[in-house]
């Protein structure tokens, strides 16, 4: 688990609020110091700047998160099909404790249960946001299972550079994979969303390809979530001009393409 | 198409969903003035599985409520009791 983490917020007690989610504990457990107090750009332009706050453990409490660390080693864990896929992490030990497992050990029945329960748990987020919906189902190219939410204004399942919707996405993922006692990729959209962000990210994807080529040097993105990352990674994996790779820590995780050398 | 968003209760589905021991959870609401916080009780258990790898469920479980809550400008905290 970390023990130190920097969050942004619209006030210094939201950045704090996040930055404690992130650490996974309550504020008597950390020491904190404000980076950047919230307020207008200059000139009234722009975003508001957002305040940041650094935040990290006291030392009286790093033994008692070490405790918890272990407990979490096996409990369950949420599973985006970005980080999956990301291929970061080692499948030796699967995270969670869950067995990922393959499209092809399925039979129809088994996909049927797990669309189902996807489904359903969909189903009660949106009873929860008192909005009636309709759920499609689709068959990803991998075989994952895609299901959109459809019916009309559901910006508010998005969110701010679909933040709502990735929230959204690890719970699901997280509550069926529990249900099932195994994991298996459940991609959720919003109006598809994905869709369209996906061709976005692969435009700015290109257009950092075509400027490191040019600048012949490594050119930096905005910081963006596993999935997003993802989708950047896969649209140059053919582009024989450059190499990309993550860098930095979440949520300013951000990907950087740079040209290949030789 | 849009009856009313009940924050309490899509607090109680994801949590209750994430656990292995539903029974044990118990969620107080304590409202002052336009903030509302949602603190969960927990079998010890089950905190780590609610709060997830650096926070990643707990900070959703916060999204989703604050998102559900959106419209009606109440700030709305869930926080995990040790």
């Amino acid at each position: 688990m970390k023990r130190e983490t920097t969050a942004e917020g619209t006030t210094v007690e939201e950045a704090l609020d996040t930055a404690l989610a992130e650490l996974g504990v309550q504020q008597d457990a950390v020491q904190y110091e404000v980076v950047g107090e919230p307020g207008k750009r200059l000139f009234g332009l722009g975003s508001e700047r957002r305040a940041q706050v650094r935040v990290w453990l006291r030392e009286e409490f790093v033994a008692e998160i070490s405790a918890r660390e272990q407990e979490e080693a096996f409990s369950t864990e949420d599973s985006t099909v970005a980080e999956a896929a990301e291929g970061v992490q080692s499948p030796a030990v699967p995270r969670g404790g869950f067995p990922t497992v393959a499209p092809e050990e399925l039979s129809d029945e088994d996909l049927d249960r797990i669309a189902d329960e996807a489904v359903s748990s969909i189903q009660s987020v949106l009873d929860g946001f008192g909005i009636e919906a309709t759920i499609e189902e689709y068959e990803g190219d991998e075989g994952e299972i895609i299901l959109d939410i459809v019916g009309g204004d559901l910006g508010l399942l998005i969110g701010r550079h679909g933040r709502t919707l990735d929230a959204l996405q690890v719970l699901v993922a997280a509550i069926t994979n529990r249900r099932l006692g195994f994991r298996y990729p459940v991609l959720v959209d919003v109006e598809g969303y994905r869709n369209r962000r996906r061709v976005k990210l692969e435009e700015i994807g290109q257009r950092a390809a075509d400027r490191a080529v040019r600048q012949n040097g490594p050119v930096k993105l905005r910081p963006m979530s596993a999935l997003e990352r993802r989708v950047v990674h896969v649209a140059l994996r053919e582009d024989q001009r450059v190499v990309t790779a993550s860098e930095g820590e979440e949520p300013f995780r951000s990907v950087v393409v740079s040209p290949r050398r030789g | 198409m849009t009856q009313s968003a009940d924050t309490e209760a899509l607090v109680r589905f994801l949590v209750t969903s994430l656990v292995e021991n539903p029974d044990s959870v118990d969620i107080a609401k304590r409202v002052s003035g336009d903030s509302v916080a949602y603190e969960i009780s927990l079998h010890p258990d089950d905190v780590g599985k609610v709060i997830g790898r650096q926070g990643r469920i707990i900070k959703a479980i916060r999204t989703l409520a604050r998102a559900s809550a959106g419209t009606t400008g109440e700030h709305v905290d869930v926080e995990v009791l040790g």
